[in-house]
């Protein structure tokens, strides 16, 4: 796939939260989600370990038994550390297990939990759980501000000075090439001021000596 | 060549089976029926999911309740309602906030078809409760906007306030927490004025609780809608010249004189005009625009902005703890009218 292709594809955005979330308060935005799953497939309700170990189940049905794991072990815990999340437990029979997480802003996200471990699934619950509910979007930016700049657009007039508005055109002044680097006759001149002042220190300190001895 | 006969051969049996007497092979019967793999299933279930997909965004197809489906239970979504948004509802109040009107009276209806002659039933609607939780809003909001902009003439901060009570801030709010599938009403999805009466009543449910939680949920959700937006756009100054020339008037200082300060491109489509607005010789603001016009229009807005700080670069609102120690103004903001540029040096500013 193609830089192009995988752009149209998912398009892109700038980042943003559903109603200035996090701006008075955080609100999380996952309100409901709903593990589908099937009690029964591939064996009874207790799958017993001697079956797995001695290869009688297919290794879908141990799957299958790995996304009930979650449910068995981790689901409670989920639920008490979200109280702002809604879960649902909905088994269905022969069906695949899936994750339905369903956001405050109406979006809703799908996800197929087929052959998944109990780490899987705990991973990807995590992952529904801290997204917006907006749809996967390439982002432009890490960062982003309605006011790229507080001084104020550019202008062609920023930082100029208005005394140019008067000045009778064509102006050799403002003609003239911007001077980056100082000349030769500016180096020139610089050597000349340092030996002119090079000369008055040595004629101050002859006159001061001259002073000390006539006083002595 | 024994390979290709092989092969002939296997085709020769494979159809033999798939077409045997036995079935009975109609218009309406697919290949599938011989165990071939038709080549048009596939298209057809594209082509109904590209018109399903068209149907849904146009709009046109039903959209279910989340409540109809079997996974619903309305006490457990009630109690993530308020565990999500970190405030506590008492659960009667919250159901009765919920309630729309509409629904009290399909639900009579309903019983009454049913053949029970005297319903009684016991639910009662928001509109109180809306009522008392737009009530709890306006008290809020102007006060926190005055102390947060001490500046702003009060018919500005009037505007804000209306413009944070309006239906399309309150529905929005409404939908953004969640409420689309919790509201019980006739319609749906829930119009934007049921959403924003439901709203206000889940606000007025608020109002049992402590002053304080009431008003940080009213300032975290509903206040917090100004950020980013610009306050001279929902307050619009209908002729910002003269009322910098009252105001200036109003301080004792010199009429506003607006003067040229840069142009560009004159006589072509992109003219630019840089104007300033001066008083006494001090520049009070400046701005651009396409015709010398708007830019000294631009400019006054400009000098109106820097006088009541609600420039881009002005404090933002204060949210969270600076909120909570910020002392609410209950008596008005200087009017528009008597604004004056020494008043405003009296004003203490947090």
């Amino acid at each position: 796939m193609s830089g192009k292709t995988w752009s149209l594809f998912w398009g892109s955005n700038f980042v943003r939260a559903p109603l200035q979330n996090g701006v008075g308060r955080y609100v999380q935005q996952l309100q409901r989600i709903t593990f589908k799953f099937c009690k029964t497939h591939g064996g009874s309700k207790g799958m017993r370990a001697e079956d797995v170990d001695s290869g009688t189940c297919s290794s879908r049905t141990f799957h299958i038994e790995m996304a009930r794991e979650y449910i068995e072990k981790e689901l409670v815990g989920f639920a008490r550390d979200n109280p702002g999340v809604v879960v649902y437990v909905k088994p269905r029979r022969h069906r695949s297990p899936c994750l339905k997480a369903e956001y405050l802003n109406g979006g809703e996200e799908y996800m197929s939990t087929q052959n998944h471990t109990c780490e899987d699934v705990h991973k990807w619950v995590a992952y529904l759980r801290g997204r917006s509910g907006y749809p996967t979007e390439r982002i432009r930016k890490y960062q982003h501000t309605d006011h790229p700049s507080i001084q104020g657009v550019w202008t062609p007039w920023t930082h100029r000075h208005p005394a140019i508005n008067i000045k009778d055109y064509p102006c050799e002044e403002l003609s003239a090439a911007p001077q980056t680097e100082p000349t030769a006759t500016h180096r020139l001149l610089e050597l000349y001021e340092r030996q002119k002042q090079q000369q008055q220190q040595q004629q101050q300190q002859q006159e001061q000596e001259a002073a000390k001895s006539s006083a002595a | 060549m024994a390979a290709w006969r092989r092969a002939i051969t296997g085709a020769k049996h494979i159809l033999a089976s798939s077409c045997r007497p036995t079935i009975n092979r109609t218009i309406f019967s697919s290949a599938r029926v011989c165990g071939m793999q038709s080549r048009w299933v596939a298209p057809l279930y594209r082509e109904l999911k590209h018109r399903h997909t068209k149907m849904k965004r146009m709009g046109l197809l039903p959209v279910n309740k989340r409540s109809e489906y079997i996974e619903w239970n309305y006490d457990a979504e009630l109690y993530g309602f308020g565990k999500r948004l970190q405030v506590e509802f008492d659960a009667e109040t919250l159901r009765e906030a919920l309630t729309d009107s509409s629904y009290v009276a399909q639900e009579t209806q309903r019983q009454q078809e049913l053949g029970v002659s005297d319903p009684g039933l016991t639910m009662s609607n928001n509109k109180d409760l809306a009522a008392r939780g737009e009530r709890i809003m306006s008290d809020y909001c102007g006060p926190y906007l005055r102390a947060a902009l001490p500046l702003l003439p009060e018919e500005g901060v009037s505007a804000l306030v209306e413009y944070l009570l309006s239906e399309d801030i309150m529905s929005a709010v409404g939908y953004g927490i969640g409420l689309r599938d919790l509201i019980l009403c006739k319609e749906h999805p829930p119009s934007p004025t049921t959403m924003a009466r439901c709203f206000r009543a889940i606000v007025g449910a608020l109002g049992a609780s402590p002053a304080a939680q009431c008003q940080a949920f009213v300032r975290d959700f509903v206040v917090a809608q100004l950020v980013g937006k610009d306050i001279d756009v929902i307050w619009k100054i209908e002729n910002p010249m003269a009322v910098l020339g009252n105001i200036l008037h109003q301080s004792r200082q010199g009429e506003p004189e607006s003067r040229l300060i840069f142009q560009a491109g004159q006589k072509t489509l992109q003219a630019i005009y840089h104007v300033g607005v001066y008083s006494d010789k001090q520049c009070m603001g400046s701005g651009y625009g396409e015709t010398v016009d708007t830019a000294v229009k631009e400019a006054a807005h400009d000098a109106l902005r820097r006088l009541f700080h609600i420039t881009d670069t002005a404090r933002p609102l204060p949210f969270g703890r600076d909120a909570d120690v910020l002392p609410l103004k209950t008596e008005a903001n200087m009017s528009l009218d008597h604004w004056s540029i020494d008043k405003s040096k009296n004003v203490i500013m947090c």
